[in-house]
């Protein structure tokens, strides 16, 4: 059980609503609950513990429920508890409302206010986080109901935890001074407990049960075993030991019976036997007489068959003798009609064989001729031959003289054009004279132009000087130095001749003339490089006579004539190269005429002539395909000749061969005739007293019935007689080996009539006797197969009664004498006191340990479940009583954890996941509080909830999580010691400046 | 500057309810001389000085006599913190009045930005002193939005708030030194340390310390740096549990003077102070080896001794025999029920219960214990089984009937 939610309305000292969430230490923690005395720390637990159970957390606090209202709470309002908490995965919510006395609504007084109590069951899931767990139970929707009324209630709670009330103060809440209460209880009520916390009932009602099934067990057997009793009785019988006996009694009996059976079988198969060979003998002799009449009959009809006989012997004769004849007759006419035949092959035969001569003839003169035909064949196949290669070597010629003369025609156009061009040289070539007649008479005027530009360019330095020295000489002056000569005197001072000319003008007209002079050079420079060119041209082609021509524009005509001559020269080199080329593939053409003719000259003149040859060829041809002709018609006639002679030789073989045969036959049939006739006595011709044909069948059929009927009887007479021996001789020694003489076969019957009844009676007695046996014995089985059940009952139901005497502990099976359901708490108990002693050293610091008396351990009684202290500081035991209290406490908080622990593992028991410690943390020493403190921190890892209500200091500055309770004059009220509570605390004056020292 | 570290004096604590005051006095008054004699300057106390946060009245006399030679006889001033034994109320009662004369109490959560300030000619020294509080008031403190639920958290919220001052101070060439009382990471622990919280982690990452030039940190008890040279625990006073026997006690001394790093921070054994000693074997063998021990004189000081004994029960008046000789037996026991003492026992305890006992498992144990010795192996077996499936069958017929609230 774990609370989640406690709401406590006018309850104790809270006056108001107070409500407490345990969310923070819900999966587990430590908690505190601290607060002033009478703050109601105690009432918190009262609280609590009301909520489940509709009573106080002490009983001395339950003495007047009353008590629990608040005395601070306004009248109108109900004192009332809601708790919120979890088994498990479960979630539960209980609300009380306890009695009480309530003012009435109306006017004045009080009332009574009846108490009430509900329970519901959470059925939405559980959430994660605080906040969505405070919604999910807020939603009334969320729960359903579980009970409704205060027993119910109860009932349910005490169901769900697994404990009532006062089990859970002892197991869950620790109250205040009453800690030890589970420590120092009495075995007994120990055992109350722990099998409630245990659930061991289950194993005292698996011990009942035990009991039960071992009943049961015991009515099978019992109902069984009157069954085959019942059986048994059924047969007279009156135990199953008796059974065998009365099988073998009954077995001798039948093997008695089965004996004298056998005995009266034999005999009665042997009287069966007389009888029968009397009867038969009986029959035998009756047929046999029958027979022999039969037979006399028989010989009375011999004369009549007898007569048939020989008539039917003449009338097969006379008949053989008619077809005798008949076919001679054929024969005969066989012949003659072959002879006919053979004559007209002969003739035939003699015919063919002249014109098959004839044909000979005519093919020997034919072959005779035949050389010619040769002859006339290869003739024309030489011709044949020739032909094409006579035409092709014509048509060859024919091409090579093209061939020739166009050769021969370039090579003349090439004469042509080489002439033609010699002319144009020619021309050239006297061109260049002129042009070189032109060029002198060019120089003679160029150099006269220049001669005459000399002179005027002296003339006109003359001018210039003659002025020049006028001028200075009319400067001159006496006795003045001449600056020309620097005479004193001027004698001849200087005239000026002409107009007087600037020294620039003089340069003008000298630089000018220098130009006149520069250009003709170029130009004459030119020419005669021109000429030149043209002169290596024409001595290129060895020309030497040269045409002088007048021509006014050298620089033109040279040109023209330049490249006249630079083209004849191509062209004539092209031609010379033309020709040169020509030249020899023409006289090899030539010589491959001359070849070809001289072929054509090898063949006769009149064959060469290929219209002659093409006729006689075709004559050639006629004349062969009409002699050929010829040939093969008179061969086909000689081969259908030899055709002929051949069929028609085989013929007249075959005919001849078939006369011969049937002449042969005729001669046999004739013999045989002849001895038919003899044979058959009527030469003469055949009787006249011959039976009809359907006579003589009907003869025939009378004779071989009548000899068949007697040699039937014959046999049978004889078999029968046979037989009539046989039985006479068994009848004999079947009556000798009776003893009887007198073969009377009625008594023998009367005797072996009475045997089978005798056989009957015994065979019968026998059946049922065996029926009886074969009952007997499956009911033997039967009993022997529910024998081994029974004997598995019986097994089972021993080992029952010995488990039971166990698990129940019976001294005589169980050497503890400790039933199931004890040692289960006990051993459960030691697993608790295990778990409370690891706790117990660590707080005692090693000194305490929790053990069960030595002298109670393997008692059988619930003193199994005493306790008491070792101290090993004394290594005495002591009682749990003698403890102090700080001890005390120790024990009990051990022994309560290590009971929640225990509990916790004990597979779908009861869930002990808080503890509520009230006080008592007291009575610890400062070291073993420190102890005690650390074992309840180790639990919270458990995921328990520990809560611990205390005044002790320490606590409070070592648990961080704590539920305050806070007392004022209206009433107390509770709540989580949070951080805003802390923070008040630290209201510190500003910090003095710091100090400096030393 | 030279300064002396020490913690988790536990005064007024007794073990197997023997006082150990007159041990705590001896230490007390070693510590006095050596700090005397190193001449230390400052000297640092991190919390848990009393056992309890309302001591005895021999541990708040002897406390006081203590720090009042140490401030005004020496002349040496005292820095201190609370630690999760102690109130940090009552311990910090008269902090403010108390400072101007040398003793440097940290108790309220205001007075981490009051750090104590000394400075000579041989450096410059800052204290800053944490006192131990619950995380969910250092959250009302600082007034976080969540409640603080973790020392780490808290630790994070303080050191974030004291970043400023520190950084200033270390650039004015001031040495940082840190109080606190704490549980850090990778420290290890012994038994006789209180768990600091009950419900949340109570660890903290050392990495968070490493700013500082030296951590004094009080808490565990066995004297130790953790993860760096400057974060160490002094360790207790005295060795508080069996776990911590044969364990050196001391102070640490720190000497920013030094130059190497590894010789500024020194753990300084007493030398005077009686120990804690576990004897183990027969009862008769240790009673023997005990008194040879006391003849030759070897156990001057007279150790504290628990003994745990091999035999399968105590022998009669064990203790009083064995204290004979052991003038200071704490206390005798089985070996065997000590060692459900201990941590691995708790665990085991929680396996063992998680695993729960069926009904057939039940049977089985009955089976064994109560089943006659005469019947054979084979047939014990056979009955066994032939029970378990009766009880099966019993299980079978009874499930209809049983109804259920609880299975619906």
């Amino acid at each position: 059980m774990k609370p989640y939610l406690l709401r406590l309305q006018a309850f104790g000292p809270f006056s108001s609503k107070q409500e407490v969430c345990f969310d923070d230490v819900f999966e587990g923690g430590l908690f505190l609950i601290h607060g002033r005395t009478g703050a109601g720390k105690t009432s918190l637990l009262d609280g609590l513990c009301f909520s489940l159970f509709g009573r106080p957390s002490t009983p001395e606090r339950e003495k007047d429920l009353r008590a629990l209202r608040s005395d601070l709470a306004p009248p109108e309002l109900l004192t009332e508890s809601e708790l919120i908490f979890a088994i498990g995965s479960e979630v539960f919510k209980v609300h009380r409302v306890p009695s009480q006395t309530v003012p009435k609504k109306r006017g004045e007084g009080t009332t009574e206010f009846k108490g009430s109590a509900e329970l519901w069951r959470l059925h939405a899931p559980w959430p994660e986080h605080r906040e969505e767990r405070l919604k999910t139970i807020e939603l009334e929707s969320n729960w359903t109901p579980v009970a409704a009324k205060q027993e119910a209630v109860d009932r349910e709670i005490e169901l769900i935890l697994g404990m009532n009330e006062r089990q859970f103060r002892q197991v869950v809440i620790l109250p205040q001074g009453k800690f030890r209460e589970f420590l120092s209880s009495s075995s007994a009520e120990r055992q109350t407990i722990l099998e409630r916390l245990f659930q061991t009932d289950r194993f005292s009602r698996f011990q009942s049960f035990l009991t039960q099934y071992h009943k049961q067990l015991e009515a099978k057997w019992k109902s069984r075993t009157d069954f085959v009793i019942s059986r048994l009785q059924g047969f007279g019988i009156e135990s199953v030991q008796a059974l065998p006996a009365e099988i073998q009694a009954r077995e001798s009996r039948f093997a008695e019976i089965a004996a004298s059976l056998s005995l009266l079988r034999d005999r009665q198969k042997a009287q069966t036997l007389l009888v029968h060979r009397l009867e038969a003998l009986e029959q035998s002799q009756a047929r046999l007489r029958d027979l022999e009449k039969s037979i006399a009959a028989l010989h009375q009809q011999s004369d009549s068959i007898l007569k048939m006989k020989s008539q039917v012997q003449a009338h097969d004769r006379l008949v053989k003798y008619l077809a005798l004849r008949e076919t001679l007759q054929a024969v005969e006419k066989r012949i003659s009609s072959n002879r006919a035949r053979t004559d007209d092959f002969k003739l035939r035969l003699k015919d063919t064989k002249t014109s098959h001569e004839r044909s000979l003839a005519n093919l020997k003169t034919l072959l005779e001729t035949t050389p010619a035909l040769e002859t006339l064949k290869s003739d024309y196949q030489r011709l044949r031959d020739l032909y094409p290669a006579l035409k092709a070597l014509i048509s060859d010629l024919a091409a090579k003289e093209q061939d020739v003369t166009l050769m021969q025609s370039t090579l003349d156009e090439s004469h042509a054009q080489s002439e033609k061009l010699k002319q144009t040289i020619q021309l050239g070539a006297s061109t260049y004279l002129g042009l070189r007649n032109a060029h002198d008479d060019l120089l003679k005027d160029e150099s006269r132009t220049i001669e005459e530009g000399l002179t005027a360019i002296k003339a006109l330095e003359f001018r210039y000087h003659s002025t020049q020295a006028a001028a200075l000489a009319t400067e001159l002056k006496l006795n003045e130095a001449c600056p020309v000569c620097g005479s004193l005197d001027h004698p001849n001072p200087a005239k000026a001749h002409g107009e007087a000319i600037s020294k620039e003008q003089l340069e003008l007209a000298r630089q000018k003339h220098q130009t006149v002079i520069d250009d003709t050079r170029l130009r004459q420079e030119r020419r005669s490089a021109r000429l030149t060119q043209i002169e290596k041209y024409l001595g290129d082609l060895k020309l030497d006579s040269l045409k002088a021509t007048s021509v006014s524009d050298f620089q033109k005509t040279a040109e023209t004539l330049e490249r006249d001559l630079l083209s004849s020269q191509d062209t004539l080199k092209e031609l010379a190269a033309k020709v040169a080329a020509t030249k020899p593939r023409l006289e090899e053409a030539l010589g491959k005429t001359q070849a070809t003719r001289q072929e054509l000259e090898k063949i006769s003149p009149e064959e060469r002539d290929l219209q002659a040859i093409a006729k006689r060829g075709s004559e050639l041809k006629a004349e062969i395909e009409k002699r050929e002709q010829q040939q093969d018609q008179l061969k086909a006639l000689i081969a259908s000749d030899e055709k002929k002679l051949a069929e028609l030789t085989a013929h007249l073989e075959a005919a001849e061969n078939e006369f011969q045969s049937a002449s042969e036959e005729a001669l046999k049939l004739r013999t045989g005739l002849k001895t038919e006739l003899e044979t058959a006595g009527f030469l003469g011709g055949p009787p006249d007293d011959l039976v009809s044909k359907p006579e003589r069948d009907r003869f025939e059929k009378l004779v071989s019935e009548h000899e068949a009927a007697l040699t039937r009887t014959q046999g049978a007479l004889k078999e029968t007689l046979e037989r009539v021996n046989e039985n006479k001789a068994e009848a004999a020694a079947l009556l000798k080996a009776q003893n009887l003489e007198h073969p009377d076969l009625s008594l023998a019957r009367g005797q072996r009539d009475q045997l089978e009844i005798d056989v009957r009676t015994k065979e019968s007695q026998s059946a049922k006797l065996s029926v009886e046996i074969e009952n007997l014995k499956k009911l033997r089985s039967d009993v022997e197969k529910e024998e081994a059940e029974l004997a598995l009952i019986r097994d089972e139901s021993d080992r029952t009664i010995r488990l039971t005497a166990l698990v129940t502990g019976d001294r005589s099976q169980n050497k503890l004498s400790v039933p199931l359901s004890r040692f289960v708490l006990q051993s459960r108990f030691e697993d608790v006191l295990d778990q409370a002693n690891r706790r117990l050293t660590r707080m005692s610091r090693g000194r305490y340990l929790l053990r069960r008396p030595a002298l109670s351990r393997n008692l059988a009684q619930s003193q199994g479940l005493n306790l008491s202290v070792e101290d090993s500081v004394t290594g005495k035991e002591r009682h749990a009583d003698s403890l102090s209290g700080g001890e005390s406490f120790m024990a009990a908080l051990s022994l309560a954890l290590g009971l929640a622990d225990v509990v916790q593992s004990n597979l779908g028991g009861v869930r002990l996941d808080s503890v509520l410690i009230d006080e008592g943390f007291g009575t610890l020493d400062a070291e073993s509080l420190d102890l005690a403190l650390r074992t309840l921190i180790d639990l919270q890892a458990g995921g328990r909830m520990v809560g611990v209500i205390s005044h002790v200091q320490e606590l409070k500055s070592q648990i961080d999580r704590r539920l305050e309770l806070l007392a004022t004059p209206q009433g107390s009220r509770i709540r989580w010691e949070n951080e805003a509570l802390v923070s008040s605390r630290y209201k510190s004056p500003p910090a003095p400046p710091p100090t400096v020292s030393n | 500057m030279k300064l002396a570290h020490s913690s988790d004096w536990h005064l007024g604590k007794t073990l197997f309810a023997r006082p150990l005051i007159d041990d705590q006095r001896a230490a007390l008054t070693e510590l006095k001389e050596r700090i005397k004699s190193e001449k230390v300057d400052v000297l640092l106390l991190a919390g848990d000085l009393f056992d309890r946060s309302v001591p005895p009245e021999d541990a708040v006399r002897l406390l006081d006599q203590f720090l009042t030679s140490v401030v005004t006889e020496l002349g040496i001033p005292v820095c201190m913190i609370p630690g999760n034994h102690d109130s940090s109320t009552r311990v910090g009662a008269g902090a403010s009045l108390l400072r101007s004369s040398g003793l440097h109490v940290f108790a309220t959560p205001d007075s981490i930005h009051q750090p104590s300030l000394f400075t000579n000619d041989r450096g410059k020294v800052a204290v800053f002193g944490i006192p131990y509080l619950e995380p969910g008031e250092w959250g009302a403190y600082f007034q976080t939005e969540a409640a603080v639920r973790s020392h780490e958290e808290a630790l994070r919220l303080i050191l974030h708030a004291l970043e400023p001052q520190t950084h200033k101070l270390r650039n004015e060439g001031w040495r940082i030194v840190l109080m606190l009382h704490a549980y850090v990471m990778g420290g290890s622990v012994s038994e006789s340390e209180r768990p600091l919280s009950v419900g949340g982690s109570e660890m903290v990452p050392s990495e968070l310390l490493k700013p500082f030039d030296y951590v004094a940190l009080g808490h565990l008890h066995r004297p130790q740096k953790v993860s760096f040279d400057h974060v160490r625990y002094s360790g207790s006073l005295f060795p508080y549990s069996q776990s911590e026997s044969d364990q050196a006690r001391g102070f640490v001394l720190v000497d920013f003077f030094k130059e190497a790093p590894h010789e500024q921070f020194r753990f300084e054994p007493f030398q005077t102070t009686r120990k804690l000693r576990t004897i183990e074997g027969p009862f008769d063998d240790l009673v023997k080896s005990e008194a040879d021990r006391l003849q030759n004189g070897k156990d001057k000081p007279q150790d504290y001794v628990i003994a745990l004994i091999t035999d399968s029960s105590l022998p009669f008046e064990a203790f009083r025999r064995l204290n004979t000789v052991v003038p200071n037996l704490l206390h005798i026991g089985r070996k065997s029920d000590w060692k459900a003492d201990s941590a691995e026992a708790s665990d085991l305890l929680h396996r063992k219960l998680q695993q729960e006992l069926s009904d057939q498992d039940i049977l089985r144990t009955f089976m064994e214990a109560a089943a006659l010795d005469s019947a054979s192996e084979e047939n014990r077996a056979s009955d066994l089984i032939w029970l378990q499936a009766m009880f099966e069958k019993f299980r079978d017929s009874n499930k209809d009937s049983e109804s259920g609230v609880l299975s619906p």
